[in-house]
């Protein structure tokens, strides 16, 4: 899952990106509101995690842009404005949680999960396909009762394949999916994972569409 | 003592003491009057005489009306005998020579006249204290009345005054009616006219506490959310700290906290700086000093970090350069400014301080090559917490803020330029003459 995080402050915007990865999540940080919009409009990230008091564009405002651009994208707001009125002002303006500064880790890490699932359409904590079991909270996955062992860049791929069953990924969407800024990628990764997650579970359960891509069929 | 108390007791005794003169003066008045009638009426009585000298067959009846006065005829025939007593007394006066006399016997005072009549001596005699009598009874009558109105007077001013110093109870019901939370004003319209300037001058010390509380409570609520950075910073390294799972993702994990502790820090020494040049405690008094002294020893404070950045640091003065003011805020306020030129210098930069005097004014004049301040942020760089753009974390937000109000504190004027050349950044202290 990857994530954009705007945090102004170097000292925090560190530590969540850390303490994100070691969640699994991959995080993108800037430093600005008007950075922010630019990455946005570029990659495909699954939530925003967004401090309001940010130089050159707030907060508030990125946020009234990205929703009258009928972006539906989940964005937490994290921030130190704590009154009521402000809190009001941060959900009208389209947040889908707020939390207030200072946090907690894990707290963050759930209620980034929480935003997820809710915005998957998905009620329950762990989700289901078929015979396949995945737990977002502890990475563990589970196949016809089974305990399977993933590596975190496998997960990911099985569960952004999973989140939208029935629709074909390109190689470069997983990538993006997968991979934050700077980070490297191997040319054949995605193909080295994805021939992993078959050996691991099976050769029916992720279908190669030629020249496309890669799926997982609607149950 | 209350007001009304005092009021009544010193009017009540400024009457009583004009009273005590104004019956003693009747008094003495009536003295002088009774003397001089009654001296007449001596003399009367004496001529009277003129035509029948009285004898011992005439002790009763035709003087009967003269003894209410009390006064005494007494005739000596001219040998010295005596010749005729009206009535009886205790110690008579004894024979005087002919006119007015004063006489002291055993019984008191007695005023006589005598007059030689027919060969015989007729001398009248009333003891004097019927005349004080008289006068004590006369200013009595005036005595009195004036007592009783006193009296009246007395309840009146009590009355008076009470319903005139209900407009001080009314003030004193307002201000109480305020409390440190809502100043209200104090209306003077409806307040005798005696109040209303201390009604204004109330106002105004009001509406000055107002303000006062209120950047304090500003000061507090922006003092509170800068705070969370740090410590929301403190908490997530701490949380990575704990989650660290070697020895080498424990230690980077340490030196975050450390430095996220360091910056806390320093955001909690900076503020407890400005709430104390803000409130005035080390307004200590001021001195007279040297500031090209001052700026030496701040100089030599930054010279080995200024040398790791290869800065090359100036410094020119003609020596020396006397300021009024407290050394330890100068000095704090120059280290900061300094400090911020040190940091924002590159690397190979240079630092020029200068001390000039021109019409009388000291002039210190702090340049760098550094980036500077853009125009339009110069206004608002003295603000608190504000930073410049991309310069989140580096520093409090307080540095200058502080600069600011040691400034303000001590009359020294600061601007913002660029250096000659038109590049960097030149803060220039405006000193008072000293």
């Amino acid at each position: 899952m990857r994530l954009l995080l705007v945090e102004d402050d170097s000292m925090i915007g560190e530590s969540v990106r850390l303490g994100l990865r070691q969640d699994g999540f991959v995080v993108d940080w800037v430093q600005d509101g008007k950075a922010a919009e630019l990455a946005l409009a570029n990659e495909p990230y699954a939530l925003l995690l967004l401090d309001l008091g940010l130089p050159k564009k707030d907060g508030i405002e990125v946020l009234k842009n990205l929703r009258a651009n009928r972006n539906t994208i989940p964005v937490l707001v994290l921030t130190a404005r704590d009154a009521v009125a402000d809190r009001i002002a941060g959900l009208d303006a389209g947040a889908d949680d707020y939390l207030v500064k200072p946090f907690d880790l894990d707290e963050l890490a759930a209620r980034v999960r929480a935003l997820l699932r809710r915005h998957s359409g998905r009620t329950e904590s762990v989700v289901r396909y078929g015979d396949l079991i995945l737990n977002p909270v502890t990475h563990q996955v589970h196949f016809r009762e089974e305990a399977i062992a993933l590596s975190a860049k496998e997960f990911s791929v099985l569960q952004a394949l999973i989140d939208r069953p029935g629709a074909v990924l390109s190689r470069q969407q997983l990538e993006q999916h997968l991979y934050g800024w700077n980070e490297e990628v191997e040319s054949n990764a995605i193909e080295v994972h994805i021939h992993n997650l078959r050996k691991k579970l099976g050769k029916d359960v992720i279908r190669n569409v030629r020249g496309v891509g890669y799926m997982v069929a609607k149950s | 003592m209350s007001i009304r108390q005092h009021l009544l007791l010193w009017l009540l005794v400024a009457a009583l003491i004009a009273i005590a003169i104004a019956g003693l003066s009747t008094y003495q008045r009536a003295r002088v009057e009774a003397n001089h009638l009654f001296d007449y009426h001596l003399k009367q009585i004496a001529l009277t005489l003129q035509d029948h000298v009285p004898d011992e067959s005439d002790i009763t009846g035709s003087l009967e009306e003269e003894i209410d006065y009390d006064f005494v005829i007494q005739v000596w025939s001219g040998a010295g005998e005596k010749h005729y007593l009206s009535h009886p007394h205790k110690a008579l006066p004894p024979q005087t020579a002919p006119g007015y006399q004063w006489v002291r016997t055993d019984e008191g005072e007695w005023r006589t006249f005598a007059m030689i009549q027919n060969g015989l001596l007729v001398q009248v005699s009333q003891p004097t204290d019927i005349r004080a009598q008289l006068a004590t009874k006369l200013a009595m009558r005036m005595l009195v009345p004036a007592i009783i109105l006193l009296l009246a007077m007395g309840g009146l001013i009590w009355y008076i005054v009470g319903r005139g110093m209900r407009p001080l109870e009314q003030f004193a019901v307002d201000v109480r009616a305020s409390d440190a939370h809502m100043l209200m004003p104090i209306s003077p319209n409806r307040l005798p006219n005696e109040l209303k300037p201390l009604a204004i001058a109330l106002n105004d010390l009001l509406a000055r506490l107002d303000r006062a509380m209120k950047v304090q409570r500003e000061f507090i609520a922006d003092a509170a959310h800068e705070l969370r950075t740090p410590l929301t910073a403190l908490q997530l390294q701490a949380q990575l700290a704990e989650r660290a799972s070697t020895d080498v993702e424990r230690g980077v994990a340490f030196t975050h906290l450390k430095d996220g502790l360091r910056r806390a820090t320093h955001l909690v020494q900076q503020l407890l700086m400005l709430a104390r040049q803000e409130v005035g405690i080390t307004a200590a008094p001021h001195q007279r000093l040297d500031l090209s002294v001052l700026l030496q020893n701040i100089v030599a404070e930054f010279a080995a970090l200024a040398d790791a950045k290869r800065i090359q640091f100036s410094f020119t003065t003609i020596a020396p350069f006397a300021v009024n003011g407290d050394a330890d805020s100068l000095r704090i306020m120059l280290a900061n400014v300094i400090d911020n030129a040190v940091r924002y210098t590159p690397e190979a930069g240079k630092i020029e301080i200068s001390l000039a005097q021109r019409s009388g004014l000291t002039i210190l004049d702090v340049g760098d090559t550094g980036p500077g301040i853009p125009a339009e942020e110069r206004a608002h760089v003295f603000d608190r917490f504000y930073r410049l753009a991309g310069s989140a974390g580096a520093g409090s937000g307080l540095g200058l803020a502080i600069v600011k109000r040691i400034a303000v504190n001590h009359g020294i004027e600061i601007e913002l330029t660029e250096r000659s050349n038109g590049s960097g950044l030149l803060t220039r202290f405006i000193f008072p003459a000293a």
